[in-house]
């Protein structure tokens, strides 16, 4: 689908750097950039029960296979943009969502470390 | 069968409560002793610790909650005409048809107990559901500063539901998660 235009969080810039070349993981995260890049508005599914204000915006993808990671991107069909925000370092059904420094998101990405960068890395 | 966190069930169970309510809640207080009420109703599932404090039975942790399910949006708070407290609504009422789903699979009873006290008490004078309030044995018994109420969740609550409606459940209602995707 051509004119969305597609950047990617300093947190999804940090989690790819530091994915095994030739891995199964990355060859899906490369596949769900594909579909990403080709029409937004298939990858994933849009998450349920959101606030009115992200309704339909929030994707989530899976890579790593079953049981494995979850992958969420912000899509604004209006603006015609897709940030892809993050892969899920914790495998899928874990309940804590709580153990996350998911205030990395409203941090300037310029103010954002290696030392919070750490915490998302993908095992 | 899916998994909910307690920290789920605690907002789910607020947001089920306020959306009883047919044009929300009116104040703070009102919502600190519906809740008592319902809790002391059906006490096998306590989400939040009630103290006896100056106001009579009270929670931080629901206030807490109170105020995340605002921020989130997922409920509004419109100031009284009073000018003390908020009126607290809730955002999306489609949503409440599968709250009440949830709900009735965690424990139909406690669904029932907050149907039933919110009919019951949920629009009486302030004065009066005061009274109601104050007149509950437990309370008579305690202290201010007492502990009337403990938490008594279990860490994971099961239900009935695919993995996937307990994932989108436990993110729609997860305060850092919509705050991370507004910012992103």
């Amino acid at each position: 689908m051509a004119g969305y235009s597609i950047t990617w969080h300093k947190v999804f810039c940090y989690q790819y750097e530091h994915l095994k070349k030739n891995s199964l993981l990355k060859r899906q995260v490369d596949k769900q950039l594909e579909v990403i890049q080709r029409n937004p508005q298939q990858a994933g599914a849009p998450l349920r029960y959101l606030p009115s204000d992200l309704a339909g915006k929030i994707r989530r993808l899976y890579v790593g296979g079953p049981g494995k990671y979850r992958m969420f991107i912000k899509t604004d069909d209006k603006k015609q943009e897709v940030k892809i925000g993050f892969i899920d370092p914790r495998l899928r059904g874990k309940l804590d969502y709580g153990d996350l420094p998911l205030e990395i998101f409203t941090l300037p990405e310029d103010e954002i470390d290696e030392k919070m960068l750490r915490k998302f890395l993908l095992k | 069968m899916g998994i909910i966190s307690n920290e789920t069930f605690k907002r789910l169970f607020l947001l089920y409560t306020i959306g009883q309510f047919k044009n929300g809640v009116y104040g703070k207080l009102r919502l600190n002793k519906i809740v008592y009420l319902i809790l002391r109703k059906h006490p096998e599932l306590i989400p939040f610790e009630f103290k006896h404090d100056r106001y009579g039975q009270h929670s931080d942790e629901l206030d807490t909650i109170n105020e995340q399910l605002s921020y989130m949006s997922h409920t509004t708070a419109v100031p009284l005409e009073a000018g003390r407290g908020n009126r607290y609504a809730l955002e999306k009422k489609e949503n409440m048809d599968f709250y009440k789903v949830v709900l009735g699979y965690i424990s139909p009873k406690l669904k029932k107990a907050i149907d039933e006290i919110v009919v019951q008490n949920g629009y009486l004078p302030e004065q009066d559901l005061r009274k109601k309030a104050y007149c509950d044995e437990l309370f008579l018994k305690s202290e201010e500063g007492d502990i009337l109420l403990k938490e008594n969740l279990p860490k994971k609550i099961k239900v009935d539901l695919s993995a996937e409606d307990c994932e989108d459940l436990a993110l729609s209602l997860d305060p850092k998660f919509i705050a991370a995707m507004r910012h992103m």
